[in-house]
């Protein structure tokens, strides 16, 4: 039960960064490599505003968030620049001069912030921290209600469609340019949402965003791009593999043996033959005609 | 150029040697970190420069390099023991990394991903396994006096950076690289690897990147888990930015000119200097993407491409080989040089296919297709939309592998053959939106189509004045001539069996029949066999000895032109009536 509830909590949070980054990923074709950096700032929000009631705090990061994350899209992700590669660099330069704006206005020591909700709840016999429960919480339905958006509205339908055929959608009337906007704004909006609801539970300090950007990349790279479902799924299962891992083993071996075991599958994935044997595995379980 | 090049790089060295005369010791040891930083970039430069391969985690390799100095002096292992297994290490790592992202289509999001968990994973060992790095205080390493460690540091710089030069930025395997980072489709389809190319330079990059951790370490002084960290990984991306890719003395100047700089600036306005870098690579990548260096070369080279081939390259592939091509009635002959066995049914055939089956998903594209070309023959495969003749040309060529059936290039089973070693068996290829290295010259393509060539072959004499044309790079050609010059690389290559996908598209009416020709002319010539996809039947009537029409994944009808015409089949699939 415990670790079941630690695999909602972390899943929540894999959840939130690696939906934000696909969607980003879905309508700019650009890995946005500031993503971690953006939750850190969602994090700090939420550390200095102790004036107001968490809750606010939260929801003040977000709106703070709003123009600046539109003032990046239109004024450096805008330009026809000649490769994605270019355009993931300067998300880089930007995830870059995020953390040290916030290393020369907080220094690089950690900071915690106390959980709103403290103590302790009962769940099926088992105590377990309470705001960790909530976060969770929280942190799923956010993410299943973006997925309803996705794939039950037409906005959702629109920025699928963009996601799959930019030219198309602009042929059949959609201004992809919006879209693009409006997704890059989103999806940071998840990583800020993310840092700062997760802050209570993580050292709040400028170089955090590396640590999410790992996993989430991970869960990126196992996810079909433009399918946003699957990116939630691949997130849920790196969480699982990370809480299992280290509730197993220490720190520093779970941590090499995460990387370990992710980077094997992808690299068996890569093979060939392995892709062989699944395309024929597949082939065997559904029999078509066969010449 | 070269020359002014290589008197540049006479002062430089001059300078460098003679630079602890005149300058203070904080001076001298600045720039002995610089140097350190300088090869460190020069390593950056070599994978994401020549070889396109971006790495935001290049410190995992420079913390190999320096960690195995440190561990070396606090265990007592003799340094050369310690400095080998660092360089197998970063080598080793190198390449993990990177056939694992070069195996995925678009490469630049795996690789981003590996170089950072990689670089991650290091930091965090050296952090944690504390008995052996002392964990986040790192290890102190002896130095000397500070004009001996310069000098050492300025030889081993000029040493590896020589030797790289000399081996993979001039040598034809860099002439291989530039191609299979620009254009690993062409690359390939000239019968280059463009897989073990661009790794192999991944993985010298990573070795550069040791050595300079480990010139680093007596630099310093102390090694820790920092030297791993992502902002030295960061720092050496945006010297780089700044020098300029794909050139060395862009590399080592950005990277010795920001080092200096925040040493100079001090501690107190560390944060600011990063904070501004920052600020300056957002802006170097957008406005000027090509860096200093790049800022230079087009200052000096006017509207010339700023992308040429090391002259190593025009050394031909074949000469002295053989002649070219076999007549239409020479037996093949096989690589070892013997000629091939006795003809059997579909041996003396250029290309036998038996019962081809390709599925995309559900989609059935080819059903079955059996096909023989011979030598010397023009065979034009026609068929409606959705038929399946770009699939079967891309099967042939090897860009994608049948789900069944049996392929044979000059009687060799060529079913599992890479798309490079098929073109050494004798394909060449023309896309249907024509495939050149952009950036290079027209000469600089076609020498790179000769580089690989199984034989040395002259081109016709309409193509001649591509050969000497080193004025413009060839993205800067309209569509018709950079479809000349395709076709120029793939004659240029010497191939015995020419696959075309709509070699006339886009072109005016006249040029069409006159390209037919042409190609009509080749195949008497050079005996060489000719598949061809088009849909415009007056270019197929000029060129076609057989039709071969393909319908729903099957050949409907195969034979003259005018047999085709009659054909009821035909009439049905193209016009829906009997």
């Amino acid at each position: 039960m415990d670790v079941l509830l630690a695999i909602l909590s972390q899943f929540g949070l894999y959840g939130l960064l690696t939906l934000g980054v696909a969607i980003i990923f879905a309508a700019l074709r650009v890995v946005n490599l500031a993503q971690g950096d953006l939750a850190m700032t969602g994090a700090y929000v939420a550390v200095t505003a102790t004036t107001v009631a968490f809750g606010w705090r939260v929801l003040l990061a977000l709106a703070l968030c709003v123009l600046p994350l539109l003032a990046i899209e239109r004024v450096l992700l805008r330009r026809p620049l000649a490769d994605g590669l270019a355009t993931m660099l300067v998300t880089w330069g930007v995830g870059m001069a995020l953390r040290q704006g916030a290393e020369l206005l907080f220094t690089s020591t950690s900071r915690t912030v106390a959980a709103p909700a403290g103590g302790t709840v009962e769940l099926l016999g088992t105590p377990y921290p309470a705001y960790r429960l909530v976060s969770g919480l929280v942190a799923v339905a956010v993410i299943a209600g973006v997925l309803l958006v996705a794939y039950r509205t037409g906005w959702g339908l629109t920025m699928r469609a963009v996601a799959d055929n930019p030219t198309m959608a602009a042929l059949l009337g959609t201004d992809p340019r919006r879209m693009r906007s409006a997704a890059f704004v989103i999806g940071g909006m998840l990583a800020v949402l993310a840092g700062a609801l997760y802050s209570p539970l993580l050292a709040v300090n400028p170089t955090m965003g590396f640590g999410l950007l790992v996993p989430m990349f991970f869960a990126l790279l196992f996810s079909r791009p433009g399918a946003l479902g699957t990116a939630v799924t691949a997130a849920l299962l790196v969480a699982a593999l990370a809480v299992l891992l280290r509730t197993w083993l220490t720190d520093t071996l779970a941590d090499a043996l995460f990387y370990i075991v992710i980077i094997g599958t992808a690299a068996l994935r890569s093979r060939s033959h392995v892709r062989r044997l699944l395309s024929w595995s597949r082939r065997i379980l559904s029999p078509a005609r066969s010449s | 150029m070269s020359r002014r090049a290589a008197a540049a790089t006479a002062l430089l060295l001059l300078a460098l040697a003679a630079a602890p005369f005149g300058l203070s010791a904080f001076a001298v040891a600045t720039l002995t970190l610089g140097l350190c930083y300088a090869l460190f970039t020069y390593g950056l430069d070599l994978a994401w420069g020549r070889a396109g391969l971006l790495s935001v985690g290049h410190a995992a390799f420079f913390g190999c390099g320096a960690y195995a100095v440190a561990l070396s002096e606090e265990h007592d292992v003799p340094l050369a023991l310690a400095l080998v297994v660092a360089l197998a290490a970063a080598t080793g790592l190198a390449l993990i990394v990177v056939r694992i992202g070069l195996a995925s289509g678009i490469p630049d999001a795996p690789l981003i991903l590996l170089t950072l968990g990689v670089s991650l994973l290091l930091q965090k060992a050296a952090t944690t396994l504390t008995p052996l790095t002392n964990g986040t205080n790192g290890l102190t390493v002896s130095t000397s006096d500070v004009v001996t460690t310069y000098y050492r540091t300025l030889a081993a710089v000029v040493v590896v950076v020589g030797l790289c030069t000399w081996l993979i930025v001039r040598s034809r395997f860099g002439a291989r690289l530039t191609a299979a980072a620009r254009n690993p489709e062409r690359a390939a389809q000239s019968g280059i690897d463009t897989v073990r190319v661009r790794s192999a330079a991944f993985a010298a990059s990573g070795a550069v990147s040791a050595v300079a951790g480990a010139l680093y370490a007596p630099v310093a002084g102390l090694v820790s888990p920092s030297v791993f960290g992502l902002g030295l990984s960061t720092s050496v991306l945006v010297w780089l930015a700044l020098g300029g890719r794909e050139s060395t003395l862009g590399a080592l100047l950005g990277a010795v000119a920001l080092t200096t700089g925040q040493q100079l600036l001090g501690t107190a306005w560390q944060g600011w200097y990063v904070l501004g870098l920052a600020a300056l690579f957002v802006l170097l990548v957008q406005v000027v993407p090509g860096g200093l260096a790049g800022l230079v070369r087009t200052w000096l080279s006017g509207g010339a491409p700023k992308v040429t081939l090391p002259p190593s390259a025009s050394r031909g592939g074949g000469s002295g080989a053989p002649p070219a091509f076999q007549g239409a009635e020479a037996p093949p002959v096989s690589r070892g040089g013997r000629p091939a066995t006795p003809p059997e049914a579909g041996r003396d055939a250029a290309l036998s296919l038996r019962g081809i089956a390709k599925s995309f998903g559900p989609v059935r594209v080819l059903d079955g297709v059996d096909l023989d070309l011979r030598p010397g023959r023009c065979v034009c495969l026609i068929g409606p939309n959705g038929a399946g003749k770009s699939t079967l040309l891309a099967i042939v060529a090897g860009q994608l592998a049948p789900d069944a059936g049996t392929l044979r290039i000059f009687g060799r089973d060529a079913s599992g053959v890479p798309v490079h070693r098929r073109v050494r068996m004798g394909v060449g290829r023309m896309f249907q939106i024509p495939s050149v290295v952009t950036e290079l010259s027209p000469a600089d393509n076609i020498r790179l189509a000769r580089m690989e060539a199984p034989a040395r072959a002259e081109l016709p004499e309409e193509y001649r004045d591509l050969v000497t044309d080193d004025a413009a790079a060839a993205g800067a050609l309209p569509l018709a001539d950079r479809r000349r010059l395709e076709l120029a690389m793939v004659l240029a290559g010497a191939p015995r069996l020419v696959l075309l996908d709509e070699p006339a598209a886009g072109m005016g009416r006249q040029d069409a029949l006159r390209l037919a020709r042409e190609l009509r002319q080749i195949t008497v010539r050079t005996g060489c066999a000719m598949l061809v996809v088009e849909h415009d039947m007056e270019i197929v009537r000029e060129l076609a000895d057989d039709v071969v029409v393909l319908h729903g994944g099957r050949i409907i009808a195969h034979g003259a032109m005018d047999e085709i015409v009659a054909d009821t089949a035909v009439r049905e699939a193209y016009l829906g009536v009997g």
